[in-house]
């Protein structure tokens, strides 16, 4: 049973107040931005952002934009996205309902009705505040839980209160959809009165194809359905987990038949299947639990734990296919060692020591797993089935099945030295060279990376929370693929307990706290029972982890036309970050979000903006990764606002084309196809002798435009304890002048020294100090870093970037010494403006 | 969040009989028709925390402000910790109420919310800001105010942005506890009296030393904490700034790395190595200065164990005798802290093999000579001495950073709420309460011709008396970096009880370091954008 752990050390009770990206909503009063706010005797219409939470009480804090009474929402195909609208009643309202109408684009085509969602928002009581994000206060009354209309009406909720806001909810689903616009309206009635709402749905020609990628682990406590649906029937939970699936959520479903393959392993293995046809699906808990003292062999012979888990493993190899390969899918999550960072009492960190290093128990287990199925003529048959690679693949991919390990901080020893799936908090991802070392030992090993939340960490980073935004879950997919994350974990979805009263009743509609001190966390869902309705009921927070991963999948679905490119034209490995770095820095930076609405809207749509622009015949595509930009296309000759250029040809069907124009856009075109792209003005920084300097001790020298630093540490007074020794950063200086307006500066460093380092970035001037980041460099690992420029240090104009290690690090035993030398070569140094500009 | 309530409510019973003595006699005296003051009068509405010194004070100021007003005050208390944190609730509720009075380390990063909303109607902040109240003359005061009497540490704290939006409640004075009959039947005097840490070490060595040989001392240590609720962290700034100038003190309170900029190096500062040193050889288990049962006993039985004799010194706050309810009869009273041996690396002598012996001569000179420089000793520079003298006048610490009396913004009676606390701030009040809890007094000083009554004081209240207003230092700020930064002023970032660590030996002085300079590093993102640095 995992152990519900208190907030993390490093993640203090936030006491922050962002102050990027505010725009402090009310209702309007009969305005919104463009003045065209609904407005009658009985009450006002206006709408949102779908991302804005916006609170029942018009008077409370708010930090949402009010906009025009409508339905409007751009996605792309097989997407389901929202838009809501909010009345606030100036008299008693004794019903309403949105009922939908017909929506057509220019040439005909109809966006089916089956495909509308309308749902009324419920509003929940807010008991505990987690964190500083200055709005959504105690006794506050937020939306949360959406009631299907239908629902609402035949319950007789759909009334509101004089006074107060009251929200509709409406889900566009594109599923089966062709692209363009739709419009049409709907109509909205309010005690008999009715009103056309406007709406538009625009289907961009985009579609993320094939199972998705990102893997999830939702815990799900089967006995936590009886609580709230009084049923923890198989039929029950399947319920749910279609319903999750459908959020693109994968359950991690516990319960405690868990340890004996023998009477469950045949309904598990039915349970793996069922769901297969679900492209959403593709994580499998294999639900054995190591207890604390697991170890593979005990004088010489398999224990009997290894043995049930071998049969999890091998019966799972064994019904996997090519197009279902579940071993893929296939990860353990060891309760028994989850936070053992911050373990006091269970002996958990020597325990994952001892089971999860390289070599260690869990990886002899899989070696023996995969030994087996060497020797398992069922096995072997499935080679003569679908070929030998197939065989090959399964018995690889055994042995890499991960284990997540939850951590609530960055344990580099750890990640160093143990074959792990690390699992660390959400917000451990802020920095880049933390980041980067999980990516790279991953990858070493042929593991994966995911990220996990439970009660912490709070505000300002994503969070469940029932007093915390939705846009920060919203954005979190766009984090997860920045970062590189591969998958995520959640440690409870449906409880209907406080965790810390579990003996106490809870009504689940009525009162958000399962776990003390952070209202939301441990449940996504309610109960259906009470509305009559099979399964459970999603909330608006369920909403936007599910808009998360559908950005998600966008993001992918650009990344993979990219990389079709790159491999089309020969252009090496895809950086995949530094095509869409300008669009992360607008919404994110670290793991914290900016909390405007807008932004979230602005960046689908620049996305869309340069999916369609290389979706195009001719594979015309831009290239930006050296000094001056570079068309491709697999025609010969394209024009660049309208001026004809010749290509170079690179391969078969492929051509590149020199871009005279730095910066502004530009408009390429073939025969067959058109592409817009907005280019990335770029300014060299000089590395000269003249302006590059070392700090003390270290030493540099200057060649051709490239800086190689030999960076040495340095020790002060009483040595390696000494503050001076712990506070000194070698480094190596390059001025900059007329950075003004700068929005990134993007450098590439080579690693020269025989180990990997953390190199850290920093911009001083005038006496200030501006962190800009940080990244991993592996032994002989050349990159472009891209380190985002705020508009303060921008503003500056000019200063020193600053290239720096740290000079004390931890050494084997966990003491501390000096850092050894690190080589850094510099070879090139540019700021980066806006694109377009 | 360090939770020191707990121990507070331990003498709730005791303080409410000990206080309920001075209350029946009233402050001010009589006169007055009683049962008229609040005839045709207004309410003021006060949320109050009852806590180690209880309501009792509050009742009596209220009934002297009702006699003087007219008006009418309603308390209404809640007790210990859920009584703190229902009001804390109330305020997040925006109640309807005038007055708060609890204790809490929010203060700074409520008002650094900015504006609220109540029942549509918009306000600056949530709390009242008094800074006219504050600044205004006190009447038949030459002059004073609240303000010109206000300890000069509080001040840093309950300004922000250069306005007053609360008032400490309690001083709540922290220092070094000597039981005196102890010390001398280990046959020291007040000239043993330790002047520097080193030399507090050496009498600790003393103590074990001669405990080793005694049969009836034998169980006796130098120290005694309660690893449950520990007060070194409260306490051990003292040494921070009696090492650092006053250039570092301001940076850091300002959250600032000694350079003066924001950030990651924040805990960059050596006086924060010296500080935890000091810590770290006084609790570590294995150098036996610690009482054995430190890690076992809650904090009332710990402060019993102290009152019986079974430990000389001990960390704790002026409340001890009012929470504890008797002294068991034991002789109790502070002694000055001793000044950080390390201090001597930054004079003028650091190089002496003797700078330790050099310090302590120094600070006999300065304890002798408020001022000047005659009689210096040879080898000592003007500038040593300042140094030392500084050092030597920051010896206590107070609690009361986090005692806070606050108000309303959007309360209907702000004027109400202003007249009462001009009262209780006002010579007249501060005396109700100085006799009200039998001789604690609020960190102000009294104006130029105030007088406190004649209470009958105990023999330790009588020496917390003597304590200089001056030598009592805060170490705790509002600065954003600690409040809406979420950095912990007390270094607890990445780590917690660190000092049961430090005891135990798990982590040293360097670790808890390293711990806070590794929590500015993972989280300087965080932290710069809160600060929107």
């Amino acid at each position: 049973m995992k152990k519900i752990t208190r907030i993390a050390l490093c993640s203090l009770i936030s006491s922050v107040i962002l102050l990027q990206g505010v725009s402090c909503g009310k209702r309007p009063a009969g305005t919104s931005e463009s003045g065209n706010g609904g407005k009658t005797e009985a009450y006002d219409l206006w709408s949102s952002y779908s991302t804005a939470k916006v609170g029942q009480n018009p008077d409370a804090n708010g930090n949402f934009t009010a906009l025009d009474a409508k339905l409007e929402v751009s996605m792309i195909k097989n997407e389901t996205e929202g838009a809501q609208l909010i009345i606030t009643a100036k008299k008693d309202v004794n019903s309403f309902a949105l009922t939908g109408g017909e929506l057509k684009s220019s040439n005909g085509e109809v966006f089916p009705l089956e495909n509308v969602d309308i749902y009324q928002q419920k509003y929940i009581k807010v008991n505990n505040k987690t964190d500083f994000n200055g709005v959504y206060t105690i006794g506050e009354y937020v939306p949360d839980m959406l009631l299907p209309m239908s629902v609402a009406q035949n319950y007789k909720e759909n009334s509101v209160k004089a006074g107060n806001n009251q929200g509709i909810y409406v889900e566009f689903d594109s599923k089966g959809v062709s692209d363009g616009e739709y419009t049409g309206y709907f109509t909205l009635d309010v005690d008999g009165e009715k009103t056309d709402i406007p709406v538009s749905v625009n289907v961009w020609d985009i579609e993320y194809e094939g199972r998705r990628s990102f893997k999830s682990c939702f815990v799900m406590y089967q006995s936590s359905l009886l609580r709230g649906e009084f049923d923890n029937s198989d039929e029950m939970v399947n319920e749910y987990i279609d319903f999750f699936l459908d959020y693109k959520i994968n359950t991690c479903l516990h319960n405690k038949k868990r340890n004996d393959f023998n009477a469950y392993g045949e309904e598990w293995l039915e349970s793996v299947v069922r769901t297969k046809d679900n492209l959403n699906y593709n994580s499998v808990y294999i639900p054995y639990q190591f207890p604390p003292s697991y170890v593979a062999y005990r004088g010489g012979s398999t224990t009997k734990e290894t043995e049930v888990c071998l049969q999890y493993v091998t019966a799972l190899a064994k019904i996997s296919t090519p197009e279902n390969c579940y071993v893929d899918y296939a990860y353990f999550y060891p309760f028994e060692l989850d936070e053992a960072d911050i373990d006091t009492v269970a002996n958990r960190a020597a325990n994952a020591e001892r089971m999860l290093s390289e070599g260690g128990e869990v990886d002899q287990m899989l070696s023996l797993a995969a030994d087996r199925l060497k020797a398992d003529a069922e096995f072997l048959a499935l080679g003569e089935t679908y070929g030998q690679d197939f065989i090959e693949h399964v018995l690889e991919s055994v042995l890499h099945i991960p284990t997540l390990f939850t951590n609530v901080n960055f344990m580099e020893e750890w990640v160093d030295n143990y074959s792990a799936s690390f699992c660390p908090y959400l917000s451990v991802f802020g920095n880049g060279h933390i980041s980067e070392h999980y990516a790279s030992a991953a990858k070493k090993r042929n593991a994966e990376v995911w990220a996990y939340t439970c009660v912490g960490p709070t505000y300002p980073y994503p969070t469940f929370h029932i007093d915390d935004y939705n846009l920060g879950t919203r954005i979190s997919g766009w984090m997860e693929k920045c970062y590189g994350i591969d998958g995520y974990l959640y440690w409870a979805s449906t409880n209907g307990h406080n965790s810390d009263e579990w003996y106490k009743y809870v009504n689940q509609y009525e009162d958000a706290t399962r776990y003390s001190g952070a209202d939301g966390d441990g449940y996504l869902v309610y109960p259906g029972k009470y509305y009559g309705v099979n399964g459970p009921i999603p909330s608006l927070r369920l909403v936007a982890y599910r808009d998360s991963m559908d950005d998600y999948d966008m993001l992918c679905v650009y990344e993979e036309l990219l990389k079709g490119y790159y491999e089309k034209y020969g252009l090496g490995e895809l950086d995949f970050n530094a095509y869409v770095a300008d669009i992360y820095a607008s919404l994110f930076n670290a793991a914290i979000y900016n909390t405007d609405d807008s932004l979230l809207d602005a960046a689908r749509k620049e996305l869309a903006k340069r999916i369609l622009a290389v979706k195009n015949e001719d594979g015309i595509m831009l290239c930006e990764d050296d000094a001056s930009a570079k068309i491709y296309a697999s025609a010969s000759s394209v024009s660049i606002n309208g001026k004809t250029v010749e290509g170079t040809k690179i391969g078969d069907d492929a051509y590149v084309f020199n871009v005279s124009e730095t910066s502004g856009e530009i408009t390429v075109t073939t025969a067959k196809s058109s592409a817009t792209f907005a280019l990335k003005r770029t300014a060299a920084i000089a590395l000269s002798d003249e302006n590059v300097t070392v700090s003390d001790n270290s030493s540099k020298s200057v060649s051709g435009g490239t800086v190689t630093a030999i960076l040495r540490g340095k020790l002060f007074g009483a040595g390696i304890d000494d503050l001076q020794t712990a506070s000194f950063t070698p480094n190596v200086s390059v001025k900059a002048t007329n950075i003004g307006g700068a929005r990134s500066v993007r450098a590439a460093v080579e690693n020269s020294s025989a180990e990997a380092v953390s190199v850290f970035v920093r911009f001083v001037s005038d006496g200030k100090v501006y962190e800009l980041g940080s990244a991993y460099l592996e032994a002989g690992q050349k990159r472009n870093l891209i380190f985002s420029l705020s508009e303060k240090a921008s503003a500056l104009g000019s200063g020193e970037f600053q290239f720096y290690i740290q000079n004390v690090v931890k050494d084997e035993f966990g003491g501390y010494t000096l850092q050894a030398d690190k080589t850094l070569k510099l070879y090139e140094i540019r700021a980066e403006y806006a694109r377009g500009n | 969040m360090k939770n020191s309530i707990k121990k507070l409510i331990a003498g709730i019973a005791a303080t409410a009989s000990i206080a309920s003595l001075c209350f029946v006699t009233a402050c001010g005296g009589g006169g007055g028709d009683q049962s008229n003051g609040g005839n045709g009068g207004r309410t003021l509405r006060i949320e109050a925390v009852e806590l180690g010194y209880g309501v009792e004070w509050l009742k009596a100021i209220g009934k002297e402000w009702e006699k003087a007003t007219g008006n009418k005050v309603d308390i209404n208390p809640s007790i210990g910790t859920a009584g703190n944190d229902a009001i804390a609730t109330k305020i997040e509720q925006k109640a309807d109420r005038d007055i708060f009075i609890y204790r809490t380390s929010e203060y700074a990063t409520r008002i650094y919310e900015g504006e609220i909303t109540v029942k549509g109607q918009k306000y600056p902040n949530v709390f009242l800001d008094i800074t006219d109240v504050c600044t205004k003359a006190l009447d038949g005061e030459d002059g004073a105010t609240i303000d010109s009497k206000l300890n000069e540490d509080f001040k840093k704290i309950y300004k922000v942005n250069d306005k007053y939006y609360g008032l400490p409640w309690i001083e709540g004075v922290m220092g070094i506890l000597r039981n005196v009959d102890v010390w001398e039947k280990f046959g020291f005097t007040d000239a043993d009296v330790p002047l520097t840490t080193d030399q507090l070490f050496d009498v600790c060595e003393q103590i074990k030393a001669k405990a080793a040989t005694s049969q009836s001392l034998s169980s006796v240590k130098p120290f005694i904490y309660s690893s449950e609720d520990e007060y070194y962290t409260s306490f051990m700034g003292t040494w921070f700034m009696q090492y650092e100038t006053d250039e570092n003190i301001k940076n850091y309170f300002a959250g600032k790395d000694p350079n003066g900029n924001y950030s990651k190096d924040l805990f960059s500062y050596q006086g924060h190595k010296e500080m935890l040193s000091v810590v770290e050889k006084l609790v570590k288990k294995t150098n036996g200065y610690q009482h054995p049962e430190s890690d076992g006993i809650n904090f009332t039985d710990m402060q019993g164990y102290f009152l019986k004799g079974q430990s000389v010194f001990c960390v704790n706050g002026a409340w001890l005798e009012i929470e504890m309810e008797t002294n068991s009869g034991a002789k109790i009273d502070y002694i000055k802290t001793p000044v950080i041996s390390a201090l001597a690396n930054r004079l003028s002598f650091s190089a002496a093999s003797d700078k330790d012996d050099k310090l302590a001569e120094l600070v006999k000179f300065v304890d002798a000579n408020a001022s000047g420089y005659e009689g210096k000793p040879e080898w000592a520079t003007e500038k040593d001495v300042d140094e030392v003298r500084k050092a030597r006048g920051r010896n206590y610490n107070a609690q009361g950073s986090s005692h806070a009396l606050v108000a309303a913004s959007y309360s209907p009676n702000v004027d109400l709420i202003k007249s009462f606390i001009e009262y209780m701030y006002s010579d007249k009040g501060m005396d109700c309460y100085y006799r009200a809890t039998n001789g604690a007094s609020l960190p102000l000083n009294l104006s130029k011709n105030g007088k406190y009554s004649d209470v009958e004081l105990s023999d330790f209240q009588k020496e917390v008396n003597k304590i200089k207003k001056d030598e009592v230092v805060i170490f705790a700020s509002t600065d954003k970096m600690y409040s809406i930064g979420g950095v912990n002023f007390k270094l607890f970032n990445g780590v917690s009880n660190y000092v049961n660590s430090l005891y135990s030996g798990e982590l040293t002085a360097n670790d808890v370091l390293a711990k806070n300079r590794e929590f500015m590093n993972q989280n300087w993102s965080r932290i710069s954008g809160a600060l929107g640095i």
